[in-house]
């Protein structure tokens, strides 16, 4: 990690959320986000968040330096510091103070890795520098990005696509989306991903074909990636004939997420 | 010729004006829909971070929170739109979490108040919607809805909802009755329906079975597909003499998924006079492994049904070198004529089929297998293997 993207005064700015952090013995959540914040606006935001949430203690700190706006939050989990960080973000929306993208986090309890934490939360902030004005949750993982896995979904509902997008990336996974089995294949043959999760139901290509499709180039290319069916036909003769397509898995809708992770897990042993 | 001359002026005024009327009401049309579907949009977008936080923190162990604000009707009808699709494609516990969200938010109070609409249309979208939901308290009154409905496809969509907030078989058993009393033939549905509850419907199930009424007994005999258990009821045996073929083979595919069937059972059923039974157990055995039967059907390979015999080939080639070997006597002619055309056919198309389909170290081995024992009663010189 470079220092270079990150001036030390920044972690002095929010050294009072660590040594906050240290001696309450609780878990408490982070919010940061880039905003243009005077004191009668820190004010403000103070005094609208007491009212919003008022069982919520919370200490701010602002780096005047680099707009840069920190909130931790006492005795907080990450969902709750995530649905917190929802009534920051209208409220910087609202008063126009909200300058780009804001980050979630939470420190767990006793945790000795705070420091580094909130380190590495700041320093992606300002390597990314996005101007999105979107939440992002903070990945704790220690997982490199050329170590994850990939997971391509191919699908023509858009509700399992942003779903299984969502939810897959917050485990940890790389993950693309496809439509149809045309736009899937195109995918496959550009990303190679460790997984393949499809709907049989597929327009243009039928979902048999673009599992055969994907053996074939798998021969050429010697490549191999493991192929699971998550599908709402659930006749034995459909699951049958896709197991003797090739696919490793075969799910039927309505699903389990938590069924679902552990078939991937499996398939692509992701680490832990 | 000048009064007729006027009136055609006359009509063809007026059927301009309808014609800027009918494309006055059309272009209205089109834009409300733009218009709505714009708001819809516009409102996504205001709840696009609180969607995201939806499907990030589904899987924390904490509560998902409803918005902060005060939700306006349109607001909760496009949270809904998202949410309810998200609640159909979900089981287990993340969908419990979306269903106490969804609560939480007020869908089911909106949905509740729309049950009351003099529309039949919301009256039925909101059905719909609280069965999704699975709102235990609207049963009855959804009940109520359904016996004043006229008795077209729409009951489906009551019926439903039904199944899917009652909490009492009793309810499930007098919706089956409903419909059936009532002219719905299709027990394929009905079962279907009663199958979204997620209550334990065997006794139901097994109560239709001793019912007169030969639409109970299928849609007892679908049902309990659904449950199989080793212990299947005696009336099931009784079903399977039933003089309704259909009862007879929902009957034997009951008995196949629960195994209770004995050798001899299996072997009567391989010679019965219905085609389609004899045709059914073929398929069967092939298809769930039971190399225990490969015998009984050396002498299916060759019936009178082409059917049959094709699906006897075919059950064969899935039962091992055993029933690979039975297929090559058969081609070759070793147990007499009957049978040897099909069974050739089928040899030749399933060895194509392998070799296109090779790809692992374990099917080049069944591969060879299968060409082994195809050159043991054809010799090496057959025109096959060298098209091979």
């Amino acid at each position: 990690m470079s220092d270079t993207h990150m001036s030390s005064s920044i972690i002095n700015s929010f050294n009072n959320f660590l040594q906050y952090y240290q001696a309450s013995n609780l878990p408490c959540g982070l919010i940061i986000v880039y905003a243009s914040l005077d004191q009668k606006g820190i004010h403000s935001l103070k005094t609208y968040l007491e009212k919003e949430e008022p069982s919520t203690a919370f200490q701010v700190s602002y780096d005047t330096e680099h707009h840069i706006l920190g909130i931790l939050l006492d005795d907080c989990d990450l969902g709750y510091t995530h649905f917190y960080a929802l009534h920051v973000k209208d409220y910087l929306e609202e008063q126009n103070q909200l300058l780009g993208e804001m980050v979630v986090g939470n420190f767990p309890e006793n945790s000795d890795h705070a420091e580094w934490m909130l380190y590495r939360m700041m320093n992606e902030m300002m390597i990314n520098q996005r101007n999105q004005q979107e939440i992002r949750v903070f990945d704790n993982e220690t997982i490199q990005n050329t170590d994850k896995k990939t997971i391509l979904i191919v699908d023509h509902d858009n509700s399992i696509l942003h779903l299984l997008t969502n939810y897959l990336q917050r485990k940890g996974y790389i993950v693309y989306a496809a439509v149809d089995g045309k736009n899937g294949l195109e995918q496959y043959q550009k990303l190679f991903p460790d997984l393949v999760i499809t709907e049989i139901n597929l327009s243009g290509i039928g979902g048999h074909q673009f599992i055969n499709q994907i053996k074939t180039i798998d021969k050429k290319t010697n490549n191999h990636s493991e192929i699971m069916v998550l599908t709402n036909k659930h006749l034995e003769e459909d699951i049958k004939r896709t197991f003797e397509h090739g696919a490793a898995e075969y799910i039927t809708k309505p699903f389990s997420l938590i069924e679902l992770e552990a078939r991937i897990k499996r398939l692509v042993e992701v680490t832990e | 010729m000048f009064i007729n001359l006027q009136a055609a002026y006359w009509m063809i005024a007026v059927l301009i004006t309808l014609m800027i009327i009918l494309m006055g009401i059309t272009l209205g049309i089109k834009v409300n829909k733009k218009l709505s579907a714009k708001k819809e949009n516009d409102c996504l977008d205001d709840f696009h971070s609180y969607l995201y936080y939806l499907q990030v923190q589904l899987d924390n162990q904490a509560m998902l929170r409803p918005p902060k604000k005060t939700l306006s009707s349109f607001e909760k009808k496009v949270l809904q739109n998202t949410l309810l699709p998200w609640i159909e494609r979900l089981k287990g516990v993340h969908r419990e979490k979306l269903l106490t969200l969804c609560e939480d938010i007020g869908l089911n109070h909106y949905n509740k108040r729309r049950l009351q609409s003099p529309w039949s249309m919301v009256r039925l979208d909101a059905a719909y919607n609280l069965g999704i939901l699975r709102d235990q308290e609207v049963t009855s009154q959804l009940m109520s809805l359904l016996y004043r409905s006229n008795f077209d496809s729409s009951v489906y969509i009551i019926a439903r909802s039904i199944a899917q907030t009652s909490d009492n078989p009793g309810e499930i058993k007098d919706l089956v009755l409903y419909l059936v009393n009532n002219g719905k033939q299709h027990p394929h549905l009905i079962a279907d329906i009663s199958k979204e509850s997620s209550l334990d419907l065997r006794p139901v199930y097994i109560q239709f079975l001793y019912e007169d009424n030969s639409k109970l007994n299928k849609i007892g005999l679908i049902g309990l597909q659904e449950q199989v258990n080793e212990e299947i009821p005696e009336i099931v045996h009784s079903s399977i003499k039933s003089e309704d073929k259909e009862i007879r083979m929902l009957a034997l595919q009951l008995c196949m998924s629960a195994m209770a069937l004995t050798e001899k059972d299996v072997k009567y059923y391989l010679q019965f006079p219905d085609w389609e039974i004899r045709n059914l157990f073929a398929d069967w055995i092939g298809y769930s492994g039971l190399i225990q039967y490969t015998e009984l059907l050396k002498e299916r390979i060759q019936d009178s049904n082409w059917i049959v015999s094709r699906t006897t080939a075919k059950s064969l080639a899935q039962l091992g070198e055993h029933g690979f070997e039975i297929l090559c006597q058969t081609a070759a002619g070793v147990h007499g004529e009957r049978g040897r055309e099909t069974a050739e056919e089928y040899l030749k198309e399933k060895l194509k089929q392998t070799i296109d389909n090779l790809s692992q170290v374990e099917d080049i081995t069944e591969y060879n297998q299968k060409v082994f024992m195809y050159q043991k009663y054809f010799g090496k010189s057959y025109d096959l293997i060298n098209a091979l």
